[in-house]
């Protein structure tokens, strides 16, 4: 699972500019997130996350369908105090404060 | 501009100047009932009376001066029965069908769209339609339209009316006494490039094929090898697929029809719309808008909609889920188990000799054969088949064979149709039937390779896309989702290595998470 969600992560980055794999890529990491506590924080670990912050906080949300799966992702890693601490540490100042 | 430019006083005067006789006005008149406003000021004022009077008076004239006013008239009736079934009942009520059927008989291509376009809009309920059928409005229309073979837009108009009243069951009988399959499958094939009446024709051949005099019309008129033509040609027309199949999937119900399906190889066609063989997708990859498998998605009907208007040929969740169900139910019909050996046979042959220098006839077969394997994986029985047959190892040796090539025309296409195969294997691992056979024979630890290395290996933002979407679809299997687990011993990840915060910043990281729970 850790190498197909490096794999996913890694074509996220490299297609930013495509909305089809940001999408799909999406919807791999909302799958992981609920799969379980493990997957869920293989997608943290792997800088899935930190992906879908930079994007928000660069403003580079190319449709509402990538907004609210960039969202719905952050909200199902947010499940643990720990988790959460993670993502703060991954985001920037500016987008948490 | 209507709307800003004419006043409740040129409606008036209109209005005036048709009472008194003066049918050139109708055209005004005609032209100021778009906008709604004044359509509803010309109703109060009994608009629809004076229409009906004058058309009464023309239509029994009859003469070719008056073809003109004939035309206005039912247009402008046609744009007042638009606006509400309350308007259409009284047009109606007031005759307007039998004017219509009269008009029907004139021999002039603008007369009669008219009245096939008003038609259209009076036929609102199941009474209004039979009231048309009987008063032979569609007999008469496609007898007259067939002096004018070559007129676009009465054939857009003429198969959209069909395929709107063919809903109706006697209806349809009277069209199929009329032999409107023949007069819409020579309007198909004359009228090629228009996707309107290639959409809205199958979508009437579909309605016809239900009646079993229809089915065989249908067959007669050339109708199966005309939809093999169009889906060569227009692969990427993905409404028109989907109506096409679904008058296959009526046809196969017929005894008469079944066997010329196999011989026409209707199977072919089916599995490129089925697969979605489309030059459109190989620029872009469709992107579903509603709930997959029961998931929910974002309910804001703006999220909802985007993506439909990026292209008009995009099929939604439901769409695709009935192409694939109706494609199933034929290809169970009408394939032959033999095609599987050939397939094989094909992929490993292709695998040895495919190369940079591979023609494109060498690989649109190849792609046709992996599709045609795809499709078939999805049939009870058939599936199983392409299992023991082990035709999953010469897929494994042509994506390899594939992926080795630099870049080339062929390799995207294949590698695509080798993740549609893959993509529908992994079904068979949520089948009783077939779950221990694809367990036993490792294709799924087989396909996660293969994914693995599309991910891996630069092979573009299209094969790349497919295979998350394969991925993702997996990920909501549960039996796949064990295979996917599997596939590395997971390392839970260890918090107590993340960095210690500040209070300050982990309270604030709630602001996050309420931010991100908020609409």
């Amino acid at each position: 699972m850790e190498v197909l969600l490096e794999a996913t992560i890694k074509n996220m980055n490299k297609y930013g500019d495509n909305e089809e794999v940001q999408i799909r890529a999406l919807e791999i990491l909302d799958r992981a997130s609920q799969i379980s506590p493990a997957t869920a924080n293989l997608v943290l670990k792997l800088d899935g996350s930190r992906h879908i912050l930079s994007r928000i906080e660069g403003g580079n949300i190319p449709s509402k369908k990538t907004g609210v799966l960039s969202l719905q992702v952050l909200n199902k890693l947010c499940a643990s105090k720990e988790a959460l601490h993670h993502l703060a540490n991954q985001s920037n100042d500016r987008f948490l404060y | 501009m209507l709307s800003k430019i004419s006043t409740i006083n040129d409606l008036d005067k209109a209005i005036a100047s048709v009472r008194a006789g003066n049918t050139a006005q109708i055209s005004i008149l005609s032209s100021l009932v778009l906008v709604d406003e004044m359509m509803e000021a010309a109703v109060k004022k009994g608009i629809i009376a004076d229409l009906i009077a004058i058309l009464e008076k023309t239509v029994q004239k009859g003469s070719p001066d008056d073809y003109e006013v004939i035309r206005n008239c039912t247009i402008a009736l046609g744009r007042i029965a638009e606006m509400g079934s309350k308007h259409a009942q009284d047009i109606v009520n007031q005759g307007g069908i039998d004017l219509i059927s009269h008009a029907c008989d004139i021999q002039d291509p603008d007369v009669l769209r008219a009245c096939s376009d008003t038609l259209q809009k009076l036929c609102v309920s199941e009474a209004n339609i039979k009231s048309a059928v009987s008063k032979g409005c569609v007999s008469k229309l496609l007898k007259s339209s067939e002096a004018f073979p070559k007129d676009e837009k009465l054939a857009e108009s003429i198969c959209s009316l069909i395929s709107q009243i063919g809903a109706e069951h006697s209806a349809r009988e009277e069209i199929i006494n009329g032999g409107a399959a023949a007069n819409i499958v020579s309007r198909m094939r004359a009228f090629f490039e228009n996707r309107k009446i290639q959409e809205q024709g199958f979508k009437a051949l579909d309605l016809i094929s239900s009646h079993k005099q229809g089915a065989r019309q249908v067959v007669d008129a050339g109708a199966v090898d005309h939809m093999k033509a169009l889906t060569k040609k227009h692969p990427e027309w993905k409404k028109a697929g989907l109506t096409a199949v679904g008058m296959v999937q009526q046809l196969t119900k017929s005894d008469y029809a079944l066997p010329h399906l196999r011989k026409a190889n209707a199977m072919e066609a089916v599995v490129d719309i089925l697969s979605g063989k489309a030059p459109a997708e190989k620029e872009k990859v469709a992107v579903k808008t509603e709930a997959e498998e029961g998931e929910q998605e974002p309910k804001d009907a703006d999220i909802a909609d985007e993506g439909v208007d990026e292209s008009e040929q995009t099929l939604t969740t439901k769409q695709e889920q009935d192409l694939r169900d109706s494609s199933v139910e034929i290809l169970a019909k009408i394939a032959d188990e033999s095609e599987i050996k050939g397939i094989k046979a094909t992929m490993s042959e292709m695998g040895k000799s495919i190369s940079k220098k591979s023609d494109s006839a060498q690989i649109m077969s190849l792609e046709t054969k992996l599709n045609t394997a795809a499709c078939l994986s999805l049939i009870p029985g058939l599936g199983e088949e392409i299992l023991k047959e082990d035709v999953h190892n010469q897929a494994a040796d042509l994506a390899k064979k594939v992926q080795s090539l630099s870049d080339c025309e062929a390799k995207t296409p294949i590698l695509a149709s080798l993740i549609k195969f893959y993509d529908n294997l992994s079904d068979l691992n949520n089948k009783e039937a077939s779950k221990n056979l694809y367990g036993s024979k490792a294709i799924g630890k087989d396909t996660l390779e293969f994914y693995l290395s599309v991910l891996e290996n630069n092979e573009g933002p299209i094969p790349v896309a497919l295979t998350l979407r394969s991925i993702g679809k997996n990920l909501a299997m549960k039996g796949n989702v064990v295979e996917y687990v599997k596939v590395n011993n997971l390392d839970f990840f260890d918090f107590s290595n993340a960095l210690s915060l500040s209070p300050h910043r982990a309270e604030s990281s709630w602001v996050l998470i309420r931010s991100l729970r908020s609409p």
